[in-house]
């Protein structure tokens, strides 16, 4: 720890220094001399601030959106909103998307394994975490069988990533079902912004990517880009540091057409094909004595989908959007044979009505096609299920007083074959007493039905030195949660901008596993049945905030705090809860420093906390995470790094089914060149 | 180990929120204003389009940027431009409260502001070898040339190659890359 401690202490002593010659040079307007920074680049001219300088594509890659006119939108959000922006992307060392998520506050990443991860927030954390509901482009990630995301399935050319928006708490109004705690939307660039040729290499010590992309033109309005994504993941090391044999390759590939036939049309043609082979460790069930075995197998995840969406704008405050697309998921190794085909088609509309209300509504239709290919572990009675899911929306704001107070009202009305009819309704308050402050209040109500394999299904697992079996039912019901959130933004300084939610949730029948009398002897199988017999509380929040030091220097910081409190279940019934009360970190905190230190060359620094995951008894670690970025060209740049700096590995959770056996994040040393032309 | 660790590491981030909050109060700094970036890029396109000997009055004169309207730059336009040559000539950044007066310039910047007048200022303007530059919808929609707008937290630019072919200017190709293409 004490190591840990004096290196960030060294690294602020670093950027403090660095600061003090910047914040001296820069003082009262005038032109800036040489920084005195230990690395002066000769190409730093005397009139070091003269953004004429700068070469064309950089200057369009100048964050121009101020702390100010940021927090003004966002402050028009009475939710708990954060943006993890292509720049906060490219000044990263992280090669993954869920990765990636570790930048927004209060989400609670942990990596499984090398291909596994769980991602949550506020609690609720799981290898296949369904209260989250994560959309890439549109397009829901959700697995129907186990739910949660596959995360090694979710990958793009990172350079085209536009933005990652992150929800924390319900969004279940706007969005359906799974939005319970929270809402991630993975979001690419348009094809316009993506022309030419891109070519990325990456290496590390654990995994190597290689991207290339070509944009082009087809028409005066019609830009698209293709692109291929090769990577190979290392197997991560085991808790004794030896190798845990999950070693991977992934392959993708894909394209996005944008026609722009008038200012106000979008139509947007999108597919993606992606196939990873994975080796993963298993145990899998013998039909005799030793009745199971524990082995690496070979796993394939495939995917692919094909979207088109048609946004109008027909005024400013009005415009609709109509979105179809396909999305096909297969899941192969020894003990699981899935597939699934989604048919999904989403219309939403936004207007004005009257001087004092914007309504937005919506319909939506879903088709989920899932195969089951019987083995000894999975089977169902029914191989094949067809899932529809009708949905329809309305919400309105209603501007209570000009500019300052607003009321946000709305439900989700939704059928599914699973539950049936679910409501969720949810009403948010805003007050924005001046610009520099604003604070909101909501109410909300979302539910998580159940996947397939709660529903239907019958496993033969492992449980101990005991087999049980699984069995679904048909009449589980949806987890409920019903979320008070208070929240507050405020802008005190032009260059500071803070953000405070605290949040209560309360969940209703919530998930748990009942045993019954052996329904064999040898081996000894218990059966277990599905139903939803606990509830539970959680309460906490999230505090972040930004600050600019200069235009050189920005810093990030925010810090989450999670207390849970599920039910116990009832011994006598041998019950046994699905959801632990430790699933999630009580305390997580992180800062990170994005500096320039030159025009041409960043430096980015973080610190990361995460706290302890009781329930896989996984220690609480600290990531210390470096790098610099230098573009020696407006086409060319470098960037090297270590992530997990002063930690060999550590483990970040924990397996309870399916995803192979929990193995440690190590610590990696990287280079990346990207050229773009 | 976990236990131990937490109240070092809850100092240690006490004493850096507490020398960061103490450094953003001393440093005071400021983002990258509006302002400047968007010179910058007018800056940009003056180095990126080809002007024909014909567009200046004589082989002296020098390279005029004309403002309409009030300087919704507070000066950055005359800084940016500070020293620096166009088409092989010096710079001069020239005001005019109303388009009616306004003549021998090669780069007309037309602020949102100025769109109720929007149409008569590009009258001034059409089939010359003149750059129009504005910032909203109607000015393209008025057959400006060029428009810059910020859009996801950068600023972006628009073109309308038919304007800038009836102008006689020539844009590189860099420049079209870069551009969104705008038809009317």
């Amino acid at each position: 720890m004490y190591r840990q401690v004096m290196a960030a202490a060294t690294v602020c002593a670093l950027l403090f220094l660095q600061a003090v010659a910047r914040g001296a040079a820069g003082a009262n307007g005038v032109p800036a001399t040489q920084p005195a920074a230990p690395v002066a680049s000769p190409a730093v001219e005397p009139n070091g601030d003269d953004l004429t300088q700068l070469p064309l594509e950089d200057l369009m890659n100048v964050e121009v959106t101020s702390v100010s006119k940021k927090m003004q939108s966002i402050s028009d959000a009475p939710a708990a909103v954060s943006v993890i922006s292509a720049d906060d992307i490219s000044r990263s060392n992280y090669s993954t998307i869920p990765d990636l998520l570790r930048l927004a506050p209060g989400v609670d990443v942990a990596q499984i394994n090398s291909f596994a991860w769980g991602v949550s927030v506020r609690g609720l954390n799981n290898e296949f975490a369904n209260s989250l509901l994560v959309l890439q482009d549109g397009r829901s990630l959700y697995n129907s069988l186990s739910g949660g995301v596959y995360w090694d399935t979710v990958d793009y050319v990172l350079a085209d990533l536009d933005r990652i928006e992150v929800i924390r708490g319900p969004g279940a109004t706007l969005w359906g079902a799974n939005a319970v705690n929270g809402v991630i939307n993975i979001i690419s660039k348009d094809s316009r912004d993506t022309q030419g040729w891109l070519l990325s290499l990456r290496g590390s010590n654990e995994d190597s990517d290689l991207s290339a992309r070509y944009g082009g033109r087809l028409s005066d309005d019609t830009t698209y880009r293709v692109y291929l994504k090769a990577k190979y993941t290392n197997d991560f090391d085991d808790a004794r540091g030896d190798s845990a044999g999950d070693d991977w390759y992934g392959l993708r590939g894909g394209f996005r057409i944008d026609k722009h036939p008038s200012d106000d049309d979008t139509f947007t043609l999108q597919g993606d094909l992606g196939d990873n082979r994975i080796r993963q460790a298993t145990t899998v069930i013998l039909p005799m004595a030793p009745f199971s075995a524990f082995t690496t197998v070979g796993r394939n995840d495939a995917t692919s989908n094909l979207l088109g969406r048609w946004d109008h704008r027909s005024g400013d405050d009005s415009d609709f959007s109509l979105q179809v697309y396909y999305d096909y998921l297969k899941t192969d190794y020894t003990t699981t044979l899935y597939d699934q085909n989604t048919f999904d088609i989403d219309f939403h509309d936004r207007l004005k009505l009257g001087q004092s209300n914007e309504l937005i509504w919506g319909l939506g239709y879903r088709l989920v096609n899932s195969d089951i290919h019987p083995t000894l572990e999975l089977s169902d009675s029914l191989p094949t299920r067809n899932d529809n899911l009708f949905s329809a929306f309305v919400q309105d704001t209603f501007t209570l007083q000009r500019e300052r107070w607003f009321l946000t009202i709305g439900s989700k009305f939704e059928h599914n074959d699973y539950t049936g009819f679910e409501v969720e309704p949810s009403a948010r308050l805003l007050w924005k007493p001046d610009k520099q402050n604003s604070f909101w209040a909501a109410v909300s109500r979302a539910v998580s039905p159940p996947s397939r394999i709660q529903n239907d299904v019958r496993v033969l697992t492992l449980f101990g030195p005991t087999e049980t079996e699984i069995i679904g039912r048909s009449n589980e019901l949806s987890e409920v949660l019903v979320a008070y959130e208070l929240g507050y933004r405020a802008q005190p300084a032009k260059n500071i901008s803070i953000d405070l939610t605290a949040f209560y949730n309360h969940y209703d029948r919530l998930q748990t596993l009942h045993a019954g009398a052996p329904i064999s002897t040898t081996p000894l199988i218990i059966p277990l049945t599905w139903g939803n017999q606990i509830n539970g509380d959680t309460f906490g929040g999230e505090v972040s905030a930004t600050l600019r030091l200069s235009d050189m220097w920005r810093l990030e910081g925010s810090y989450s705090l999670l207390e849970t409190h599920f039910a116990s279940p009832d011994p006598e019934n041998l019950t046994t809860a699905i959801r632990d009360n430790g699933s999630a970190p009580r305390n997580q905190a992180q800062i990170h420093s994005y500096l320039d230190l030159t025009r041409d060359l960043q430096f980015n620094a973080g610190v990361s906390y995460v706290g302890r995951v009781p329930e896989f008894n996984v220690p609480g670690y600290v990531s210390t995470d470096l790098n610099l970025v230098w573009k020696p060209k407006d086409s060319l740049e470098f960037s090297a790094g270590v992530t997990n700096l002063f930690d060999n590995h550590h483990p970040e959770f924990g397996v309870t089914g399916g995803q192979g056996v929990a193995s440690e994040v190590p610590r990696t040393f990287y280079a990346q060149v990207t050229y773009n032309f | 180990m976990g236990d131990r660790r937490r109240p070092t590491w809850v100092r240690t981030a006490a004493a850096i929120t507490a020398l960061t909050l103490a450094l953003g109060s001393w440093c005071g700094g400021d983002e990258p204003a509006l302002a400047r970036v968007e010179t910058a890029f007018i800056y940009n396109f003056t180095q990126f389009v080809e002007w024909p000997a014909a567009a200046f009055p004589g082989k002296d004169a020098p390279f005029v940027v004309a403002i309409v309207g009030e300087d919704p730059f507070a000066g950055a336009l005359e800084q940016a431009m500070a020293g620096k040559l166009a088409s092989g000539r010096p710079i001069v950044v020239r005001h005019y409260a109303s388009a009616e007066r306004i003549e021998g310039y090669q780069l007309l910047f037309v602020p949102e502001a100025q769109d109720d007048a929007v149409a008569a200022i590009l009258a001034k303007a059409a089939g010359r070898p003149i750059l129009t530059v504005g910032q909203s919808d109607a000015f393209m929609r008025g057959g400006g040339a060029v428009r810059l707008f910020v859009e996801d937290g950068h600023m972006k630019f628009q073109i309308d190659p038919d304007v800038v072919d009836a102008s006689k200017l020539k844009a590189s190709a860099k420049l079209m890359k870069l551009a969104r293409i705008y038809r009317k």
